[in-house]
């Protein structure tokens, strides 16, 4: 078992044609999923790696309405039309990898998927890896060696604002024999279309996942939300958390740090306020990063 | 993008919503005594408000009560003598016509991540010191597609929240504040004004190339800052310099790479006691041209011994091309022939073993003190790597 993206998952790339968007083909099939077309207007007819290119995904959709799953390689400025046209087309998991994204485009998006049950995945993210099962996007890498696949005895699902960190930190978890069942990059950005706390459901259900690992950063109340959302919804899992910015406490307010959303705000998102609700919900905090696979293997 | 008041109120007034009758008097007008012409106009008392970039400029002493003409020239020699909490000197200030009015009340609409929506804020007790007093607000819900049809917090406010809300959807907003917010002769007044920009989305409003550039904490960009800003958006592909802080006095310049890491990188740092000279990050696999402009800036930073370049297990940004562009930036900058300068290096992702090979090569004849350390080395583990190399280049001098 796994989640969001599952060996049902049959997928659409929206920007296919581009560099970024052949990589994730590339990388998606490598991973076990189907891509069954892509989309680049003014380049319908054309092929990539023998998968057809439409110019419209409402022609993608006719051809294939098996298509229950997108993944965004526009360019910013392009998101939010091409999520239109998605939405318009009833696929149910849309995932937008592109950064900067102007945050009203997201909040535009966020209602449209509130109105039309979409789950959305992004922006700023790299995906959904659900090792030994299939990839919506780029995340993991192409390097598959940093993860393990779950055997029978299930493993830990990966939630993280940062991309980059998923293979950082699930390499140790790799090398201590521990399975990850699904890893998500839910994005840096103020707002997103998937929170900690929107995933918690999909983990209370999976059978594999025995437990729940998040890299979470100052900045925003999605940390928060998921404290709440474990005592609210007696969330049986264990959970860790990192939570990154001691460092960025220190400087003015308002500083950025890479990542939108990680903002220094004395009012909010604090890394010990997060800490604390986190810990009050009994989660384990892990201090340094690099105990991760000791810390985890404990709570599993 | 945080604009100044008088920034703000140009596109309240645009709007239709009332402000007081105001002139700008720029150092350059004043030194130059242009002023007196354009303020004749204008009624006394009034107040001289610095036009400088964060808040609580009341308890600064940042705005001034004038009762008459005859102490304006007092009061502007005054203001325009101070600085900001950046230290920036003043260099503009509004002067505008005193309203009279009973209650303040403060009104707002911003995201919230909380709600992951566009929220209206509501206060019938505004004024000075709001953040002590955050706990009396009130939050209203709006839709970002449709405006406003009602105020429950407020009712008889509704219209100015309605024009409030094309402020912000129309403008790119991320913030538009009025505190305080007054009745007079029953029209609703502004008479303080706080915008925020989402500066992503400058490719839909070329008039905001008319704003003088500022950085997101307020204070005006240094040089460096906005070399590293024009790299990081010279295309579209990746970042590489979006964010740059620089540190004075620090010892290691910096070049992180992905968002996350990066304040892992920063955080394991300041644990062992080591002074970054700067902060930035490059990430979304960049060009190897842009990695070596930034590190161009990043090793323009003097009195540097150490170049600090550590990462993620990168998903798909190219390790050899990002390092290739590293190299070619310390081959140009004068640490290249700075004996015993240290280069620590922490990479994983594609090519990375082809990349490091390259690295040992390209700088095999200079008399660096090269270390690669790859992903199976922990990110956090670098910081005290740094600090014994350091350490041990420290000794070797004295």
């Amino acid at each position: 078992m796994a989640f969001l993206v599952t060996s049902g998952t049959k997928a659409l790339i929206q920007g296919m044609t581009g560099k970024e968007g052949q990589r994730a083909l590339g990388w998606m099939r490598a991973a076990g999923t189907e891509v069954l077309a892509g989309v680049t207007p003014g380049k319908g007819g054309q092929e990539v790696g023998g998968v057809p290119v439409f110019d419209s995904v409402a022609e993608a959709t006719v051809a294939f309405p098996q298509i229950n799953a997108t993944t965004l390689y526009v360019p910013p400025r392009f998101v939010l039309s091409a999520f239109r046209e998605a939405a318009q087309a009833d696929i149910p998991l849309i995932h937008i990898f592109a950064e900067n994204v102007p945050v009203k485009d997201t909040a535009e998006m966020i209602e449209l998927s509130g109105q039309k049950n979409i789950r959305v995945v992004g922006p700023s993210s790299v995906g959904v890896f659900s090792p030994g099962v299939g990839r919506l996007g780029t995340a993991g890498g192409g390097d598959e060696s940093n993860f393990l696949a779950p055997s029978g005895v299930g493993g830990v699902a990966i939630i993280s604002k940062s991309g980059g960190m998923i293979p950082t930190l699930a390499f140790p978890l790799t090398q201590a024999g521990i399975a990850q069942t699904t890893v998500v990059g839910i994005g840096g950005d103020s707002l997103v279309g998937s929170t900690y706390a929107d995933l918690l459901d999909l983990i209370a259900a999976d059978g594999q996942t025995k437990a729940l690992f998040i890299i979470g950063e100052i900045g925003g109340s999605y940390e928060e939300q998921l404290a709440e959302a474990i005592i609210q919804t007696h969330f049986a899992k264990p959970v860790v958390a990192l939570i990154t910015g001691l460092f960025a406490q220190t400087l003015p307010q308002g500083s950025t740090f890479g990542h939108a959303g990680a903002i220094v705000s004395r009012t909010e998102g604090t890394r010990e306020g997060k800490i604390k609700a986190l810990q009050r919900a009994g989660v384990t905090i892990l201090d340094d990063a690099s105990q991760v696979a000791r810390v985890v293997g404990e709570v599993l | 993008m945080i604009l100044t008041e008088h920034e703000a109120k140009q596109l309240l007034a645009a709007a239709q919503i009332a402000v007081s009758r105001s002139v700008l008097i720029t150092k350059e007008q004043f030194e130059d005594a242009l002023y007196f012409e354009t303020t004749s106009h204008l009624q006394f008392p009034a107040f001289a408000k610095a036009q400088v970039l964060h808040g609580n400029r009341a308890l600064s002493g940042l705005i001034q009560k004038v009762e008459t003409a005859q102490q304006l020239d007092d009061v502007l020699t005054n203001l325009f003598s101070l600085s900001d909490q950046n230290k920036q000197p003043v260099t503009s200030i509004l002067l505008e016509e005193a309203i009279e009015h009973d209650a303040q009340h403060y009104l707002s609409v911003s995201y919230s991540t909380r709600e992951r929506s566009v929220v209206m804020q509501y206060s019938d007790a505004g004024g000075v010191g709001m953040d002590e007093r955050g706990g009396e607000m009130q939050t209203h819900i709006l839709s970002i597609l449709t405006p406003p049809t009602s105020f429950p917090l407020n009712p008889e406010l509704l219209p100015l929240v309605q024009q409030l809300w094309h402020v912000f959807t129309q403008h790119d907003a991320t913030l538009v504040e009025i505190n305080p917010l007054v009745q007079n002769n029953g029209e609703w007044v502004c008479l303080d004004a706080k915008i925020e920009l989402d500066s992503v989305a400058a490719f839909r409003h070329s008039e905001w190339s008319a704003y003088p550039a500022r950085t997101t904490a307020g204070a005006p960009p240094t040089e460096r800052e906005q070399k590293a800003k024009a790299v990081s958006r010279s295309d579209h592909r990746g970042v590489a310099g979006e964010s740059f802080l620089e540190f004075p006095g620090g010892e290691v310049g910096i070049m992180a790479s992905g968002g996350g890491a990066s304040l892992l990188v920063m955080d394991a740092l300041l644990l062992v006691g080591i002074k970054p000279a700067n902060y930035t990050e490059y990430s979304g696999n960049p060009t190897r041209e842009k990695v070596h402009q930034l590190t161009e800036v990043v090793l323009s930073i003097p009195r540097l011994n150490a170049l600090f370049v550590v990462g993620s297990n990168a998903n798909f940004t190219d390790i050899y091309e990002t390092l290739a562009g590293v190299v070619d930036g310390f081959l140009a900058s004068a640490y290249a022939s700075q004996e015993g300068f240290i280069i620590l290096i922490r990479r994983g992702g594609p090519r990375w073993q082809e990349a490091f090979e390259m690295v040992r090569e390209r700088l095999a004849d200079r008399s660096v003190i090269l270390e690669l350390l790859g992903p199976d080395a922990p990110v956090t583990s670098t910081a005290g790597i740094l600090k014994e190399l350091l350490e041990q280049q420290a000794k070797k001098k004295v």
